[in-house]
């Protein structure tokens, strides 16, 4: 055998060792968990918190309550709602931190990732300061005459959905301001050069072109909001419970871990769809989804 | 007609175009040449309307447009590297225009088939710019400008992505299209060949001014300055003052005091003042024997050959220190082809004394 060979098949097999530390990681860290939830989704309760595996269908049965069918409807429209405003927000945020240049470009990407310094309970706590009854807003307000009595923005649908709106917008707006970033800007001036107004520009061009941002956006935002239960629990009322609230109650409240793992396992299936729908957009996006 | 008037752009205190004015005929094949950073394209973006000047005047059939904006010239632009809609097919790219404009679908469809058609693209309608070629995307490119009918078609650079081959052949095809449409077109190029092929008049430009403006004939041959001189083409400049003068001729001394004869009838130049002489490498000829008689001549010898397959440039140095370029066709006679002379070889270089082109600065 020559050498050119040997290195050769050196180089290639050496190739897969490299791999390994991430099939390590991926195994240990994704995969057996995965295996796990799953089996125990078909297992029984026992006293004090235990499991038995006995792999039958109760769990899944038991978790088409309408309870939960109303729990999982509300988080769907939460996500649903929260993506809408997050893009109708964070689009022209991106818009215009993508078409200025300079420092000042630089200070606004800062203070979209500034909040990520600071530990997200105590920022989503913080919101208490603002919407309570004598808070930021309704002190305000009252002071200055225009109300008599607080309005009540706690505990309900309205700070939930103002929390999530928070938490997740610097997630739609980063993948916006990479994606218009990418847009030539002589593209643009060709646009004007040909007649087109600002307008006419930014619906047959722009927002074509930005597509790839948008979707990356909607995902990024959609699916964390499905499991999201932090801020339903610092934020919400009791009628503001989302999917994520009941799992985790399942998990350290009742200690029922069969049935939080059935509970995931569907809401990892409805997961599945947005996902599934990105993977097939993102390959098309930038070809055939705008002509 | 395209005016600019005393055309000035400041991009913080540098002076990118300065000072600049132009008179554009309508129908003309016009070229900008100048080298990389003299103000080219910044003087494109303003005619285009994507900057505005800092002072001065655009004036187009004697309307001022100075402040309209892009989208509303009767301008078009073809971009240096396309600037094609990347999600939009060639059809769609070229319909851009025409949709604006609000034309009927079917009206549409018959102009961009023909527009098609006319590029020689019949077959990519349906294509997206990146599975084009270069030379098909520049096309693409140009019908999508011309389907608009301009009054003004900026051109920048647009041949400067494509491989030579292809380059020549565009060339022509740009000439032959641009008789045929009849649009005036402004041509950006820091390609001097480009441009001399090319263009019916060229400015040539230096640090946002234009140098020297006239036809190809013109700037090769009589050009008013030694930077457009040594700017297109090669060229050997000397500097020289006037020692004495007769009726039509001149006797002229360079700097290290060698003394040669120009025939020179103008008349305008007086006994004492220094110019330049521009000679071009093929108003040079070598030559193993003492110069003809209507011929000036110096001995040197021969330090580089450089081939260039058709003719070859030789290095001569001459007056011990003065290097000077003389080009000799290379007549590929018979098989075995001798070398007409060799590197090292002393030799006369010799020119007519009729040869050479002043420059006064
Ligand atoms: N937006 C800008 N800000 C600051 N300086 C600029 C800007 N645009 C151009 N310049 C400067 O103006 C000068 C002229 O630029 P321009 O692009 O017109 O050159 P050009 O003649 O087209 O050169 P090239 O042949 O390399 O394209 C350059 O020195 C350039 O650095
Ligand atoms: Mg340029």
């Amino acid at each position: 055998m020559d050498t050119s060979s040997q290195n050769n098949l050196l180089y290639r097999s050496s190739k897969y060792y490299l791999l390994l530390p991430s099939y390590f990681w991926v195994i240990v860290f994704f995969i057996l968990p995965l295996i796990l939830l799953f089996t125990i989704s078909f297992a029984s309760k026992q006293t004090y918190g235990g499991y038995e595996i006995n792999f039958h269908l109760d769990n899944y049965a038991r978790a088409i309550d309408p309870i939960y069918l109303k729990i999982a409807i509300r988080t769907f429209f939460y996500s649903i709602t929260t993506t809408i405003f997050c893009f109708l927000l964070g689009y022209p945020i991106a818009y215009y931190i993508s078409f200025t240049d300079g420092f000042k470009k630089v200070v606004l990407m800062f203070l979209i990732l500034l909040p990520f310094w600071t530990n997200f309970l105590i920022r989503v706590y913080s919101w208490n300061t603002i919407l309570g009854s004598y808070g930021l807003i309704n002190s305000s307000l009252i002071s200055l005459g225009v109300i008599d009595t607080p309005f009540d923005l706690l505990n309900n649908y309205i700070s939930v959905n103002i929390g999530l709106l928070y938490g997740e917008l610097p997630y739609m707006v980063l993948p916006i301001v990479a994606s218009i970033d990418r847009i030539d800007r002589s593209i643009l001036e060709a646009s004007s050069d040909l007649g087109a107004s600002k307008y006419y520009t930014f619906f047959n061009v722009t927002l074509p072109l930005s597509m790839p941002g948008i979707i990356s956006g909607v995902v990024f935002v959609l699916i964390p909001t499905l499991g999201q239960f932090v801020i339903p629990d610092l934020l919400g009322g009791n009628d503001s419970f989302m999917i994520g609230n009941i799992i985790t109650n399942q998990f350290i409240v009742v200690r029922d871990w069969p049935f939080g793992s059935t509970l995931s396992v569907y809401m990892m299936g409805f997961v599945m769809i947005p996902l599934y729908l990105y993977l097939r957009y993102s390959k098309l996006s930038l070809n055939s989804v705008i002509s | 007609m395209l005016e600019l008037i005393s055309l000035s752009k400041k991009y913080g205190n540098f002076k990118a175009v300065n000072n600049l004015n132009l008179v554009v005929k309508e129908g003309e094949f016009f070229s900008l040449l100048g080298p990389s950073g003299c103000g080219k394209t910044t003087t494109l973006r303003l005619i285009a309307g994507f900057e505005q000047p800092t002072s001065g005047k655009i004036q187009l059939n004697g309307k001022d447009i100075t402040e309209l904006p892009p989208f509303q010239r009767n301008i078009n632009t073809v971009f240096q590297h396309f600037a094609l809609f990347p999600h939009l097919s060639a059809f769609n790219n070229i319909a851009f225009g025409l949709r604006i404009k609000k034309k009927k679908e079917n009206e549409i469809k018959q102009q961009v088939t023909e527009m098609l058609k006319f590029v020689s693209l019949e077959g990519k309608s349906d294509s997206l710019p990146n599975q084009l070629s270069g030379g098909q995307q520049q096309r693409v490119a140009l019908a999508r400008a011309l389907i608009n009918q301009p009054s003004i078609l900026l051109l920048d650079e647009p041949l400067g992505a494509l491989d030579e081959k292809l380059r020549d052949q565009m060339q022509v095809e740009l000439s032959n299209l641009q008789k045929k449409v009849g649009i005036t077109f402004i041509f950006v190029t820091h390609n001097q060949e480009e441009a001399l092929t090319m263009a019916d008049r060229i400015a040539v430009m230096k640090d946002g001014t234009i140098d020297h403006l006239g036809t190809p004939d013109e700037i090769y041959l009589k050009p008013s300055s030694t930077f457009t001189a040594s700017f297109i083409g090669n060229t050997n400049l000397f500097k020289c003052v006037i020692e004495t003068k007769t009726e039509n001729s001149l006797m002229l001394r360079t700097e290290n005091n060698f003394v040669f004869e120009k025939f020179d009838a103008s008349g305008d130049n007086i006994v004492g003042k220094n110019l330049t002489i521009s000679l071009r490498p093929e108003q040079i000829r070598l030559s193993r024997n003492n110069p003809h008689k209507n011929e000036n001549g110096l001995k040197g010898i021969i330090k580089n050959e450089i081939f260039y397959g058709d003719m070859s440039i030789f290095w001569v140095t001459v007056l011990e220190n003065i290097r000077v370029a003389v080009s000799m066709q290379n007549y590929v006679a018979s098989e075995n082809v001798s070398k007409p002379f060799q590197e090292g070889e002393e030799v006369f270089i010799c020119w007519d004394k009729k040869s050479g082109h002043l420059i006064t600065e």
